[in-house]
């Protein structure tokens, strides 16, 4: 270390006293410059940035203790240049002042040469010292910055939608305990999730990845938020140090059934807020933080409500609430739902939080990472019309007819208590990936056997009547009715085939879907759809008509029990 | 303090060419590390620079000028030090300490004490060094 040559500054009026010191400096293997008064020696400091300052005290122009104060205060904590007083003022006084100014050593004539050696060698030990320790924070702090960037590039930048869903993300160090996720389902829902690790930084961080993962390949394979809660909460209590756990919110918001599905566990109240920004409904947390128990609550279920079009879903985390100002005071739940009601109304929702949360903290340092999202409830569903595809006439005659064999065929039949517990879609889908890889087209795919299981279920197996989906009150009681029946199934069946016909350039599959039901009049029901689907307004019958809509041929045929659906897909459809 | 001086004695022993009345040249040169141009070379610019502080000196103390008269004795008293001559060193340290507890009816006295080995000293640079 001391084989590197090093600057020295020399600030003292006499010319003969520089020149001794710069000897005994060189010898120490300094290269020196030389200032004659205070005010001259704080230029060269900035000018050269010296390794170590050597300072007379009574110089003209400016005293040497002015001097060190001056350079002290450029120095900042980026950098430590000792600085030495050089004198013969043997008092106190002296030594107390050259503290004071920021001092980090006095040497008082007369001193040897060896004394003088010794004291350079001690100070500088002690200033090697502060660099290692500086330049190792700083290394670690790249470090963090670059990790943070790489998590936050997987976890944010792949967030569905970011244009539309509004987030408030203010870390209070590097890493954030707090995490936002998007993610749209294959039926067109969308799923947002607000999650808040305990406490802050890189140790409240490590669990978003696995979060994250875990909702966007849950989401995209069409499970429910119950599902996809179930899973986190599993996956953090087997993951996570005791002491750490997960407080979450999600919702799925579903613009086709005009409802949303909502979970909180461990967050502060959730809301739905009108495009007036009056607050319509607070959803409180019914479930402990995630990750703490192994399995989640035999009550835990999601909520469902009734949204309008125009109405916004929002979540907070703790630390927006409980940011405090110079007094001590925390912002609190008046202040935050007053921002938000006014921003919400002003159409400005983050910024109007943020200023509000300012105003009040006034730059006292932040203790907990403080987030927001806020979900509009419309404009998600995508125009499915224009993705249907028949089968070319050229590739029909040339490829197959109707005594082709599939390429593979597949068939699950779910009985009794099953149907309340298994979610066939997302296995149907899973396998389907699996065999022919995923794509865009399987969506569609996904929409339609959806849309007919459910059918066949609710119609089907647990004979409910669509008439009570007329309006957006009777769709709650439907969902009530629905899980009541669930409850106290225990026969009836659903049986889903699958065959699949590929050729060049696309496929077709085929879908056949059988109920236990009492069937329906085929004719009388399909025409009640079509006139109710000039009306938009309708909530019932929608889901067949999509249906209709993506497939090629869609056939109900022993006496409404059983569907048969053909789907095509094509590339450059 | 001196005490720092007492390992370097044998230095001086060495170089028995310089010999400045007043100075002792062993501890002067110690101070540079033994290199004997630059000894020399210091011993001219003190000349050079301190010559005029006996008639400085003088003149602060006849105006009353106490800033000066306390700047040029703070000077001169490290300056003799770095160069060994030390009885200068005590004798500027006996009015320095004066003027810092401000007993002005000693600067006078302290003063003429002083002069006598100022002049002792430039004289002995002049004739040895200067005017070589």
């Amino acid at each position: 270390m001391f084989s590197i040559e090093r600057l020295a500054l020399i600030v003292d009026d006499s010319k003969t006293q520089c020149l001794v010191l710069s000897k005994l400096l060189e010898e120490e293997n300094y290269t020196v410059i030389v200032a004659n008064d205070g005010a001259s020696g704080v230029q060269k400091y900035i000018k050269h940035k010296p390794d170590l300052v050597l300072m007379d005290i009574n110089m003209p122009i400016m005293n040497g203790f002015e001097a060190a104060r001056q350079i002290k205060n450029l120095s900042g904590t980026n950098d430590l240049a000792p600085l030495i007083f050089i004198t013969s003022m043997n008092t106190d006084q002296a030594y107390i002042d050259s503290v004071d100014s920021g001092g980090d050593g006095i040497l008082v004539r007369p001193f040897s040469p060896a004394v003088f050696k010794a004291k350079i060698k001690s100070i500088q030990r002690i200033s090697n010292l502060y660099q290692q320790v500086k330049s190792l924070q700083q290394e670690q702090q790249q470090d963090a910055e670059l990790a943070e960037k790489m998590m936050s590039e997987v976890i944010e930048s792949r967030n569905y939608a970011l244009d539309r869903v509004q987030v408030i993300k203010k870390p209070a160090t590097i890493f954030s305990g707090d995490i936002q996720l998007t993610a749209l389902c294959p039926n067109g829902d969308i799923h947002v999730l607000l999650g808040d690790f305990t406490g802050h930084g890189l140790r409240s961080s490590i669990g978003a990845i696995p979060v994250t993962e875990t909702f966007r390949a849950m989401t995209k394979k069409g499970f429910s938020v119950i599902d996809i809660i179930a899973q986190l909460n599993k996956q953090l209590n087997q993951l996570l140090p005791a002491d750490l756990f997960f407080a979450a919110g999600i919702v799925c918001i579903s613009e086709h059934e005009k409802s949303a599905y909502i979970f909180n566990a461990g967050l502060p109240d959730g809301y739905l807020f009108n495009n007036k920004g009056k607050i319509k409904k607070q959803f409180e947390s019914t479930h402990p933080p995630l990750g703490i128990l192994p399995d989640l609550l035999p009550d835990a279920k999601v909520e469902l409500i009734n949204i309008d079009l125009s109405d916004h879903v929002v979540f907070i985390s703790d630390g927006i609430i409980e940011a405090r100002n110079e007094q001590g005071e925390l912002f609190g739940v008046e202040r935050f739902e007053h921002a938000a009601t006014e921003g919400i109304a002003e159409n400005n929702l983050v910024s109007n939080v943020e200023q509000y949360l300012a105003t009040f903290c006034r730059g006292v340092p932040q203790e907990d990472d403080i987030s927001l999202v806020a979900a509009p409830c419309n404009n998600w569903l995508k125009k499915v019309v224009s993705n249907r595809a028949s089968i070319p006439e050229e590739i029909y005659q040339e490829e197959f007819n109707d005594k082709s064999i599939p390429a593979w065929s597949w068939q699950l039949k779910l009985s009794g208590k099953l149907l309340k517990n298994v979610n066939p879609i997302p296995m149907i889908m899973n396998q389907i990936n699996d065999i022919e890889g995923a794509g865009e087209h399987w969506h569609s795919l996904y929409t339609i056997l959806t849309e007919l299981f459910v059918n066949s279920l609710d119609h089907g197996v647990l004979g409910l009547s669509s008439s009570l989906k007329q309006s957006a009150e009777g769709f709650s009681q439907f969902f009530h009715e629905k899980a009541h029946r669930l409850e106290k199934l225990d026969s009836g069946y659903v049986m889903i085939s699958l065959k699949y016909f590929p050729f060049t350039g696309g496929g077709r599959m085929e879908i056949n879907i059988k109920d236990s039901g009492k069937g329906f009049d085929i004719k009388q029901v399909m025409q009640k759809n079509q006139s109710k689907s000039m009306d938009s307004g309708a909530l019932s019958g929608r889901g067949i008509e999509l249906v209709k809509q993506l497939c090629d041929s869609l056939t109900f045929v022993e006496d409404g029990t059983s569907v048969i659906a053909n789907f095509v897909w094509q590339i450059n459809q | 303090m001196n005490d720092n001086f007492t390992d370097f004695d044998n230095l001086g022993s060495q170089s028995p060419e310089i010999n400045i009345a007043g100075i002792d040249a062993s501890v002067g040169l110690n101070n540079v590390l033994g290199d004997e141009s630059l000894f020399l070379e210091i011993l001219s610019m003190f000349y050079q620079d301190h010559n005029g502080d006996g008639i400085k000196l003088e003149q602060a103390i006849s105006s009353n000028d106490y800033a000066s008269l306390k700047h040029i004795v703070h000077t001169l008293k490290g300056v003799s030090c770095s160069v060994g001559a030390m009885p200068l060193f005590e004798k500027t340290k006996a009015l320095d300490e004066a003027i810092n507890k401000e007993m002005k009816q000693d600067y006078l006295p302290l003063y003429q004490a002083l002069i006598p080995e100022f002049d002792k000293v430039m004289n002995s640079i002049s004739v040895k060094i200067i005017n070589k």
